[in-house]
C-alpha cells in the first residue's frame, strides 16, 4: 500500500510532537488528502469556532500517490477552517514539498493550539522539533527560505511558509512552498500565521513503499504514455485559456462589469513569449512539480526596465510567472494590460504569500468603489486607484503585502472591504472568496460551481468548461456539476494534479493508478462514492459551521445584470433553476441539506 | 479576397506559423462558407473546436450553411478546461 500509515501531530501550546498511527478505516474510505484531512478536521474540531482562534486546527496531508512514481504524484492539501470564508477550507499545491512530507513517513501532519512565540517546525524522517523562529519572522517566503536553506547546507530540505501577509493575517494569505508554489486559497496562511508557525521543513529518505511495486510501475508507465495532448499545457501553460475566454465572452473584466478585455493581447501566451521593445522576453522557461511529465508552470523574468523593478535587482531574476488565474486576477479584472506590472503583483504574492486571485479580485472590487466615488484618494492614501492603472496595481499590491495603509482594507478580502464601505453587491465573491477568471453568465455551468463549491468561489471543484463552452442552455448542466464535483474530490484526494485529465487521461487512469497503488479493490463505483462521501462531509462541516442555503449563491450582477457580449449576450446566470435541480441529484433537501437516506448511503450518520 | 482568422487554445499550434499571435490570413471567394474557408487550416480532424462568427457560436453541423464576407470576424478554439 502506498500510505505511510502515520500522522505527525504537532501541539503547539504544550510543544508537544507525537507520531500516531493512521485511522485505516478512514483512509479506506476517503482516501487521502482532501478526503481524509477534511475527515479528521470534522472529527476532532467544531466548525463552529473561530478560523483564527486557538481552537481551530491545521491540517496538511498528502495522498496514497504522493510521492510515488505516478506522473504528477507531488500534490498535499492544506485542510482548515478558512478565514476568507468561515467554511471548511481545502488548499492544494505542487511544488516539492509534499512528496518530500511523504517521503519523511507522514500521510499527515495535524497542527493544534497555538505558540507563544514564533516557532518553526523541522522534521527529518522521525526527528522532529519545533525550533525559534525570531531570525525568519517578519522575514519574506523567499529570504525564509534562503536563511533556513543555508542553516541547514541540506540542497533537498523542502519549506512550506508563510511571509508577512500570513503572519498579519491577511485573510487570503497562502502557505507557499519551493518558493513560488502554493496552498494559495481561502487563506490558509493566516491560519498558520495564526498560530505563530513561520515554516514546515521537511527532510524524507524514508520512502514509499508499495505492496507490488512491479505491478505499480507497469501501471504507472501505461498509464503515462496515455498522457498524449500535453504538448500546448506544456508549452503555453494555464494561460493558454485568455484567448478562449476571452473569444467566447467570459473573461470577467473589471471587477465582471465586463466579460471582455480589450488589452488580452498583451497578456496571452504570445505576449509572454514574444521579445518587447526592448527586446526583454517575459518567458524564460516551464516548470514542473515534483513527479509531473507536463510543465505547465511558467518561470518568467519582469522587464529591469519597467517602473515597478526598476530600482529593485532582487526582482531581475527569474520566478513562478503568470498562470492564467493570475493573469485574469491582476490584469483583467483590475482593466490592466501591461505584463511586467501584473507579473511583478505575482511576483509579491509569492514573495509574501498571498492568494493572487483574491488580492486580484479585491483590488478589483476597490477600483469600483473608487469609480464610483465611495472611496477616494483620502481613504487610499492619495492612490488614483482608477480601473487600468498599473501603477496603481503594482502600488496597493505592495502596500497589502506589508499591511501598510489602505493595504489593510484590500487585505480584508472583497466581502468585507465593499460591506465596510457600503456597496457589499460589488463583492464579485461566493462565501467570501473571490471568482476565477471565468463569468457565470456565459458559463451557466460554471455559474453553478461557484454558488455550490464548499469553499467558495473556485474553478477547480468542477468541470462544466465542454459543456459550457458548447451551449449556454442549463439543461443537464446540475448532474454535470454534481458528478464532477464527486470525481474531482477523489482525484483532489489521491496525491494527483488534475491537469492531466486535460492532457489525454480519463478518470479510468486515475483509477487505475489508485487501484495499483493502495490495498483493496478500488472501481468506479467506489470512486465516485468515496467523492461523493467526501463532497458531503465537506457540506456537513459547512452546515454545522452555521452556513446554509442563503451561501449557495452569486453577486446581484451575474444574477440579475446581462452580459453585453459574447455567447451569453443578453443573458444572466440561471442559477434558482438550476440549484433546486442540483439538491436533488444530490439527495438534499429543499434548503440544501443531506437526507437521511443519503448521508446512511455514505455512511456519514 | 482575404480574411483573417483567429485560431486560440490547443490549435494554434497546429497551424503554420506555431507561436505567433494567433491570426492567420486566408484567401476565399465570394459565395464561401464557413466550412470551405475552415478546410484551408490544418485543424486536427478528431479534436473538437469551437467556431465563433461575428460573435455567434456556430453549431458545427451550421458551418456549410453559413456564408462568409469580407470584413467577418472568425475565431476556432479548442474547448479547453481547467487554469
Amino acid at each position: 500500500m502506498s500510505w505511510q500509515q502515520k500522522i505527525l501531530r504537532v501541539n503547539l501550546t504544550t510543544g508537544c510532537c507525537n507520531i500516531e498511527p493512521l485511522n485505516m478505516t478512514w483512509a479506506n474510505e476517503y482516501l487521502g488528502q482532501r478526503g481524509l484531512g477534511s475527515k479528521y478536521l470534522l472529527e476532532e474540531m467544531d466548525p463552529a469556532v473561530d478560523a483564527l482562534s486557538v481552537e481551530n486546527k491545521l491540517v496538511i496531508a498528502t495522498g496514497p500517490l504522493t510521492g510515488t512514481m505516478a506522473s504528477t504524484g507531488g500534490r498535499w492539501s492544506v485542510i482548515t477552517k478558512g478565514p476568507l470564508t468561515d467554511a471548511i477550507a481545502c488548499s492544494n499545491s505542487g511544488g516539492k514539498f509534499g512528496a518530500e512530507l511523504k517521503l519523511a513517513g507522514y500521510d499527515l501532519v495535524i497542527i493544534e493550539g497555538k505558540s507563544e512565540k514564533a516557532v518553526y517546525l523541522h522534521i527529518e524522517n522521525e526527528k522532529v522539533e519545533l525550533c525559534d523562529a525570531s531570525e525568519v519572522w517578519g522575514k519574506t517566503v523567499w529570504e525564509t527560505e534562503g536563511l533556513l536553506q543555508k542553516k541547514y547546507s541540506d540542497p533537498l530540505m523542502r519549506f512550506a511558509s508563510i511571509g508577512q501577509a500570513g503572519e498579519n493575517l491577511c485573510r487570503y494569505a497562502c502557505i507557499v512552498n519551493d518558493l513560488h508554489r502554493a496552498a494559495g486559497r481561502s487563506g490558509v496562511g493566516a491560519v498558520m500565521g495564526s498560530k505563530n508557525l513561520k515554516t514546515i521543513a521537511v527532510r524524507g529518505t524514508v520512502g514509499v513503499k508499495n505492496a507490488n511495486p512491479e505491478h505499480f510501475m507497469k501501471t504507472v508507465n501505461a498509464v503515462n504514455n496515455r498522457m498524449n495532448d500535453r504538448e500546448g499545457m506544456s508549452r503555453d501553460g494555464t494561460l493558454d485559456m485568455i484567448d478562449v475566454t476571452n473569444s467566447i465572452g467570459s473573461l470577467p473584466t473589471r471587477n465582471n462589469r465586463q466579460v471582455r478585455f480589450e488589452g488580452t493581447e498583451k497578456l496571452n501566451p504570445s505576449a509572454m513569449q514574444t521579445p518587447n521593445e526592448n527586446g526583454h522576453t517575459n518567458l524564460i522557461t516551464n516548470g514542473a512539480c515534483f513527479g509531473c511529465t507536463i510543465g505547465c508552470g511558467r518561470i518568467c523574468k519582469i522587464d529591469p526596465t519597467h517602473f515597478s523593478v526598476k530600482d529593485k535587482p532582487q526582482y531581475h531574476k527569474a520566478s513562478g510567472g503568470l498562470e492564467y488565474e493570475s493573469a485574469y486576477a491582476l490584469g483583467a479584472a483590475c482593466g490592466v494590460d501591461d505584463i511586467d506590472a501584473a507579473t511583478y503583483a505575482g511576483f509579491l504574492c509569492n514573495e509574501y504569500g498571498m492568494d493572487p486571485i483574491s488580492l486580484g479580485g479585491s483590488i478589483a472590487a476597490a477600483m469600483e468603489l473608487f469609480d464610483i466615488g465611495a472611496i477616494t484618494e483620502k481613504h487610499t492614501g492619495g492612490i488614483k486607484l482608477e480601473f487600468g492603472s498599473a501603477q496603481a496595481l503594482v502600488t496597493i499590491s505592495e502596500m497589502t503585502a506589508r499591511s501598510e495603509g489602505f493595504g489593510q482594507d484590500i487585505a480584508m478580502g472583497s466581502k468585507r472591504l465593499t460591506q465596510k464601505y457600503g456597496h457589499p453587491d460589488f463583492s464579485m465573491s461566493v462565501k467570501g472568496q473571490e471568482f476565477a477568471g471565468y463569468d457565470g453568465r456565459s458559463m451557466q455551468g460554471m455559474g453553478l460551481a461557484y454558488a455550490t463549491n464548499n469553499r467558495g468561489a473556485c474553478h477547480m471543484r468542477a468541470d462544466p468548461y465542454e459543456s459550457d463552452f458548447n451551449t449556454t442552455e442549463i439543461e443537464g448542466k446540475a448532474a454535470i456539476v454534481k458528478n464532477s464535483q464527486d470525481e474531482i474530490s477523489f482525484i483532489d484526494s489521491s496525491g494527483l494534479c488534475l491537469f492531466p485529465g486535460g492532457c489525454g487521461w480519463t478518470l479510468s487512469d486515475y483509477l487505475e493508478l489508485v487501484d495499483g497503488a493502495c490495498e483493496g479493490t478500488w472501481d468506479m463505483d467506489r470512486l465516485k462514492q468515496t467523492g461523493e462521501r467526501i463532497w458531503n462531509l465537506e457540506r456537513q462541516f459547512n452546515l454545522l459551521a452555521g452556513l446554509s442555503k442563503a451561501d449557495d449563491t452569486l453577486p446581484k450582477r451575474i444574477l440579475e445584470e446581462p452580459a453585453e457580449v459574447g455567447i451569453g449576450k443578453g443573458l444572466v446566470c440561471r442559477l434558482g433553476e438550476m440549484l433546486p435541480e442540483y439538491y436533488e441529484l444530490r439527495g438534499w433537501d429543499e434548503e440544501g441539506r443531506p437526507k437521511a437516506d443519503t448521508l446512511a448511503r455514505l455512511g456519514l450518520n | 479576397m482575404q480574411i483573417t482568422i483567429k485560431v486560440f487554445g490547443k490549435l494554434r499550434h497546429y497551424m503554420p506559423a506555431g507561436r505567433s499571435a494567433g491570426n492567420y490570413l486566408l484567401n476565399f471567394k465570394l459565395g464561401e462558407t464557413l466550412e470551405q474557408l475552415l478546410k484551408k487550416l490544418p485543424l486536427p480532424k478528431d479534436r473538437p473546436y469551437l467556431v465563433l462568427h461575428n460573435d455567434n457560436k456556430i453549431d458545427l453541423d451550421q458551418l456549410s450553411l453559413t456564408p462568409i464576407s469580407e470584413n467577418d470576424e472568425i475565431i476556432v478554439l479548442a474547448p479547453v478546461k481547467g487554469g
